[in-house]
């Protein structure tokens, strides 16, 4: 019995860090060592990161990385915070309706967002105009602005579901010493309140930074002359295919740095802020006086709704009249018929790749998370570090990885779709692996353990007994990992040829191109799968925001 | 054990899956890379299958990206055919080519004759493109040292040299204007200060068209297709002159499937391709026997100069270094 056990699980380890070895360590290394060889002469040479970090091109590049990540992350928990304290601790009207557009906002990809923004802030859009008619003049949407926007109201939900569902945990009882020692709301607020959610409002902090620096379609779509470390890579790489990627490679590594001093930072802020709520109720709303009320049901409306505006504005292009790349006065749905006609295996791609890659997470995800959270070895410590890496990795520098590391034997994999499930499949899965582990921390070995005892063995005591209790969790794991992964560009772009295209990257090319109504379609499209998934979501996990984070 | 038999299930369809998403090559395929924009390749793609019966994968980049996948790619070529990117490209990486004689060979005419490592695909032409609610006619540039104005800071889109080949002709056109000197580049630095860069060349037109810059330099079939379509745009041929060259295709050295590569540029070369492109798309014809687009200007009428392929393509190198120099330090 005792044997049989170790068997099945240590089958289970093995094949992980196989997979892991092979999909996340060796792309890494390879990228790394291609970072310190001299393109010409193939030596080895610290050159690369000398020109990375001493040149005024990449100087400037890591600045403005800087400067939208720390930017985009500010104007998040701006967002975020009033949004999660007003509707956690005061009766706000449509709570259930903010969260869920909140959601929404979250799961649209954010590329797309960028280009809306040009039709409604852009030198000719029509909020701009609408504002100039009044005597308001908005700053140009091309710049740090455009993309500062785009980033606070693409990522603020992160802030809002992490930081609401902290405070749905605290013990009210703390606030309200606060209060009857004589504490003014605004002082209870920054000195009580605020300070016992550090360690979530840290970690969307830190996760809105690490999103706002690896983006890569908002910059290139907005940025104008604004050049970030992302598009950086994905441009250098682009002329230097024919060589040693070893610039683009440099520049990777140092975007992965930035983003490993980020985590480190937070890590060391929330050492010791382990507060464990004893939870003995949940705190409940309270009514706002009127004045009081209005101002904050303004705040919460105003910030979902802004944040909702570009996919309106996207759906409604979508069925706008058009005559070649010329929107014309009235709606039809010719740009649905167009993408029908022209590129349907897009959608199909999309759809495919996704579900694949979701499955084989769910599946491996599941069994690396029993393992990391029953069975702690070294191996399973090292593991679970390693799942940091996807989480750091921006997707240009994956999508080069993966093309330095499998353009060649023994592993040829460029130019197939399997190459794109596998990126899918390693970006997505330390999510699920996450989730897995903290449903298993809730569920109790002893049942496992029970089942065994009474002669079941351990495949069939865990999937008996354990899986039945995860698979809420697990579906509602999955359906996230499908968003993302048919949202996904970044690699994509890197990885696809003509036949693997993926929505995600047509609609990039058809906004480059300046094909808008596709683009809106194929958005729309994309929009409302990733909409459905949320019910789904929302329906498994009985309406849990924290599932989306 | 119901349950491990249906993850097993699940497993064994995962896979199966996997292996259905890498496809199957039982029906003739060719491979083709292009800096058409993905509304011409989706317009012309099924007219080649249906005339040929092949089928077509596209991969689609700007004409440097597309150069340099070929060159990354040269141990185990991937594509057949580079159709529609900058001649001075093809000129300088005739290494990467093979030289074929199509079947109309004796159609091209001689305007547009190559050395033979490419072919002439059609003939582009560079113009201003104007939004004409942004602009009255009287203030519509008339020469490329009009776009130096100052009205014009911030006004006119451009693409990058770097990436696209209509915007190195539009760089070369100037230089060989202006003259391909100190003074020349001196110039031509009071024109950049005003432009706004795209990441992409089909993007210009459609800024010029939402009225977010007032004049774009462009190809003029990217032009026409906005105007075509009722757009608020106006064509500008400038006066100090513009360059006509033919967009160039090829098939690649050690092409995985050379016969439908040559198919395909058979395809494209034979008059009604030639038609479509020139009647649908607004290109120039480099066949003998067709004509060029209706509403565009007779070329006789356009003051050209003398482009010189060759140099473009010699000069590429220390030309882009300067562009991305002067890109970088604004």
């Amino acid at each position: 019995m005792k044997n049989a056990r170790v068997d099945v699980w240590t089958l289970v380890l093995a094949v992980s860090v196989g997979v892991i070895g092979v999909l996340l360590v060796w792309p890494l290394t390879s990228i790394f060592a291609a970072s310190v060889i001299d393109n010409r002469t193939g030596d080895l040479t610290l050159d690369n990161y000398v020109r990375v970090l001493t040149r005024p091109f990449f100087q400037t590049a890591m600045l403005n990385s800087l400067i939208v990540g720390v930017g985009g992350m500010l104007g998040a928990l701006l967002l975020g915070i009033p949004l999660a304290v007003l509707t956690t601790r005061y009766v706000i009207a449509g709570r259930q309706f903010l969260s869920t557009l909140a959601v929404l906002a979250l799961v649209s990809p954010p590329f797309i967002g960028a280009y809306a923004w040009i039709m409604m802030l852009g030198r000719n859009g029509f909020i701009r105009l609408g504002l100039e008619s009044i005597g308001i003049e908005v700053p140009s949407i091309y710049g740090f602005f455009g993309i500062i926007l785009v980033f606070s109201l693409k990522f603020y939900p992160f802030v809002f579901l992490l930081t609401a569902s902290s405070l749905g945990t605290i013990n009210p009882s703390i606030e309200e010493a606060a209060e009857g020692l004589g504490a003014r709301p605004w002082r209870r607020l920054f000195q009580i309140t605020l300070p016992l959610v550090f360690p979530a409002i840290s970690a969307a902090a830190l996760l809105t930074f690490v999103l706002s620096i690896a983006d890569f379609g908002t910059p290139s779509i907005v940025g104008g002359n604004v050049r970030v470390l992302a598009t950086t890579a994905y441009n250098l790489f682009n002329s230097e295919m024919g060589g040693n990627p070893g610039l683009a490679s440099a520049t990777s590594v140092v975007l992965i740095a930035m983003s490993l001093v980020v985590v480190a930072l937070q890590r060391y802020a929330v050492r010791r802020r382990n507060v464990a709520g004893a939870l003995i109720r949940r705190p409940v709303p309270r009514r706002l006086g009127r004045l009081a009320s209005v101002v904050a049901h303004v705040v919460c409306y105003s910030i979902v709704l802004v944040s909702s505006l570009p996919s309106l504005v996207v759906i409604y292009m979508s069925f706008r009249k058009t005559s070649g790349p010329v929107f014309q006065p009235g709606l039809s749905l010719d740009s649905y018929a167009k993408i029908i006609r022209e590129v349907p295996h897009v959608i199909g791609n999309s759809a495919t790749y996704s579900f694949i890659a979701v499955a084989l997470i769910v599946i491996v995800g599941t069994g690396i998370g029993y393992l990391l959270a029953r069975r702690e070895t070294v191996l399973t410590g090292a593991l679970d570090g390693a799942f940091v890496i996807p989480f750091v990795m921006p997707g240009v520098v994956l999508g080069l990885a993966y093309v330095v590391t499998f353009n060649v034997p023994p592993l040829e994999l460029t130019g197939t779709a399997t190459i794109i499930v596998l990126m899918l499949f390693i970006r997505r899965l330390p999510y699920t692996v996450r989730s897995s582990v903290s449903i298993l921390k809730q569920i109790k070995g002893s049942l496992e353990e029970a089942a065994i005892s009474l002669g079941a063995g351990p495949a069939q005591a865990f999937l008996k007994i354990t899986l039945p209790l995860m698979l809420p969790g697990i579906v509602a794991g999955g359906l996230m990992s499908f968003i993302t992964a048919i949202n996904e560009l970044s690699s994509s772009l890197i990885l696809y040829v003509g036949r693997t295209m993926t929505m995600p990257v047509r609609i990039y090319l058809s906004v480059l191109d300046g094909e808008f109504g596709t683009a809106a379609a194929l958005a729309t499209i994309l929009l409302f799968a990733s909409g459905l998934a949320v019910y789904l979501i929302f329906r498994v996990s009985g309406r849990n925001e924290s599932a989306f984070v | 054990m119901s349950t491990l038999t249906r993850v097993s299930a699940i497993l064994a369809g995962a896979a199966m899956g996997l292996a259905l998403a890498v496809p199957a090559e039982a029906q003739q395929r060719v491979s083709v890379y292009t800096a058409h924009t993905a509304n011409i390749v989706e317009r012309l793609l099924p007219e080649f299958e249906k005339a040929t019966g092949i089928k077509a994968d596209v991969v689609k980049a700007g004409s440097g990206d597309i150069i340099n996948r070929v060159r990354a790619e040269q141990a185990s070529p991937k594509a057949d055919v580079i159709w529609s990117i900058g001649a001075e490209l093809l000129e300088a990486n005739a290494n990467l080519l093979e030289p074929y004689q199509p079947k109309d060979a004796a159609m091209i005419a001689d305007a547009f004759k190559t050395t033979g490592a490419w072919l002439p695909y059609t003939g582009i032409l560079n113009v201003f493109v104007i939004n004409t609610r942004k602009l009255k006619p009287e203030e519509y540039p008339k020469t490329w040292m009009d776009l130096a104005q100052p009205r014009f800071r911030g006004q006119i889109s451009a693409a990058d040299a770097d990436k696209s080949g209509s915007a190195y002709m539009q760089l070369n056109t100037f230089l060989t204007i202006y003259g391909d000197n100190a003074a020349g580049w001196d110039r031509f630095k009071t024109v950049f200060r005003n432009m706004n860069i795209s990441a992409s060349s089909g993007a210009v037109p459609r800024f010029v068209n939402d009225g977010e810059a007032s004049v774009g330099i462009t190809l003029e079939d990217n032009a026409y297709l906005f105007l075509k379509n009722g757009g608020p745009v106006a064509i500008v041929y400038p006066e100090d002159g513009t360059s006509v060259i033919a967009d160039g295709m090829a098939l690649v050295r050690r092409a995985p499937n050379p016969a439908a590569g040559k198919a395909f540029i058979d395809w494209a070369l034979s008059a009604p391709t030639q038609e479509l492109v020139v009647q649908e798309l607004g290109r120039r014809p480099i066949r003998k026997d067709a004509k060029p687009p209706g509403a565009l200007k007779p070329l006789e009428q356009i003051k050209l100069v003398n482009y010189d392929i060759k140099n473009a393509a010699n000069k590429r190198k220390e030309y882009i270094d300067k562009w991305n120099d002067l890109l970088q330090s604004r």
